[in-house]
């Protein structure tokens, strides 16, 4: 008999971005964007990012190393105010398995002439397929990246 | 029943959250709780009754008007709209529990076509 | 505008094999006999208990409107072990929470044991719902909403129903006069998932 389990957890990430609301949350809303910088990592092959950003839209994305297991990243958006807060759920597949359910927030918040972003996520990871530690630790790097998006310009 | 039982007890009814919602927006008169709900003042009075045991509202009558207001114990915001959620599914599951138990000399031909 | 979250975790045990507690889920008759809403009316609940599956369920005060809506999709589902859904709740069409529900059941000697973690960010609309109802008014967000969709796309596996045809659909009324119950009954493609 299959051995199964779920893990639950929830983190946090905040970062402040010296760059207007506007553009923050334009990086997250318009498709072409956020395929700059809601990337897995430079080696791996790359399917192409969907994105319908709009209550009940949906959004996909998959990946994975040469060879190996393919990530696939399956979300649909729940609530969005613009500017100020999008909240998503989501599942992860291994091929074809599923690996965890997640409800995401995203929050923008003005600081200074910046944006503090909150980002919260709820998750059920299942039969110890990920960590959410790992996923908390991949979700860190995502929002480097779109930190350096931001500062290059190209969002 | 321990105190958070009877709030627990008391936060399940969903009319009597909308009570304590009103209430955490400042006090009212039984009548003014009542005049959202479609049901009778009896009816109010028994979830009033339910809400006053917890401990979660307090009231006070000043001639022939009775006053209530959510007491200074009761949960606040974030704290008590998680407590209302917990609270309802204690409820569903002591249901599933007795509708386990009834049903208990039935094989599972449930799962059948 | 502001956004909460929690959780919590219940824990069960109960006289029944974990069979007969996942048909207490899985099963739309055995479900209306436990799953309710303390003394309020629910004046329709659909069904359609699969992974992928949406279900919608409205309800309100008894003798009011039923301005609430909670809409349910099951994510994830190991027959007689697990369940996995999300569900959003909207007072008026006003969004007021998103939940993360998974409910574990494990064999505990004779009985089972039931896990039921609940997660959720509640969304603080209170003064756009009481500008509702106040003007007697649906409040739209400024986003394009899209309807719920009740006829669930076919994806995934179907658990238990391998082999058997799909179910039609029907209109039945429970032993509550005051609910209607409508299973949705659609072919199944066997296959796997897309």
């Amino acid at each position: 008999m299959t051995e199964r389990s779920v893990r639950h957890a929830k983190f946090t990430i905040e970062r402040i971005y010296p760059a207007a609301r506007e553009r923050v949350f334009g990086a997250f809303a318009d498709p072409r964007s956020k395929a700059k910088w809601f990337v897995g990592p430079d080696n791996w092959d790359k399917s192409d990012h969907t994105l319908d950003f709009r209550v009940g839209g949906k959004e996909t994305v998959s990946g994975g190393p040469p060879g190996g297991a393919v990530h696939y990243y399956n979300a649909t958006y729940q609530d969005i105010v613009p500017n100020e807060r999008i909240v998503t759920t989501y599942e992860m597949h291994l091929d074809k398995t599923r690996i965890s359910v997640s409800l995401a927030t995203v929050e923008f918040k003005a600081a200074g002439s910046g944006t503090k972003l909150i980002l919260t996520e709820q998750g059920a990871f299942l039969d110890d397929f990920d960590k959410p530690e790992l996923r908390e630790e991949g979700t860190r790097g995502l929002l480097d990246q779109l930190g350096a998006a931001l500062e290059k310009g190209v969002v | 029943m321990t105190p958070l039982d009877l709030t627990f007890q008391a936060l399940a009814d969903p009319t009597r959250r909308i009570m304590v919602e009103r209430l955490s927006r400042g006090p009212a008169s039984v009548s003014e709780l009542a005049q959202p709900l479609a049901m009778t003042l009896s009816a109010v009075v028994q979830h009033l009754a339910v809400l006053e045991a917890s401990g979660l509202v307090r009231s006070q009558k000043a001639g022939r008007v009775r006053t209530c207001h959510l007491s200074p114990t009761a949960l606040q915001g974030a704290e008590r709209w998680i407590a209302e959620r917990r609270a309802a599914w204690e409820q569903r599951l002591d249901r599933l529990g007795a509708f386990l138990a009834e049903t208990d000399d039935i094989s599972e031909s449930g799962s059948k076509p | 505008m502001s956004v909460r979250h929690g959780s919590f975790t219940l824990t069960r045990r109960y006289d029944a094999t974990p069979a007969r507690v996942f048909a207490a889920w899985a099963i739309p008759e055995q479900r209306s006999r436990w799953n309710v809403h303390g003394s309020w009316t629910v004046t329709e609940q659909t069904f359609d208990f699969r992974e992928g599956g949406e279900e919608v369920k409205r309800f309100g005060p008894a003798g009011s409107d039923p301005v609430h809506v909670a809409r349910t999709r099951y994510a994830d589902i190991v027959p007689d072990r697990r369940i996995v859904m999300s569900s959003t709740t909207r007072d008026r069409e006003v969004l007021t929470s998103v939940t993360l529900l998974t409910v574990q059941i494990g064999p505990d000697g004779s009985g089972s044991q039931l896990v039921l973690t609940y997660q959720a960010v509640m969304l603080d609309e209170g003064d756009r719902i009481r500008t509702a109802r106040k003007a007697g008014l649906r409040s739209s967000p400024s986003w394009a909403r899209r309807s719920s969709t009740l006829l669930p796309r076919l994806r995934g596996r179907c658990p238990r129903h391998r082999g058997r045809r799909g179910h039609e659909s029907h209109i039945t009324t429970t032993h509550d006069p005051s609910v209607r119950v409508r299973r949705r009954h659609l072919p199944i493609r066997m296959g796997r998932a897309t």
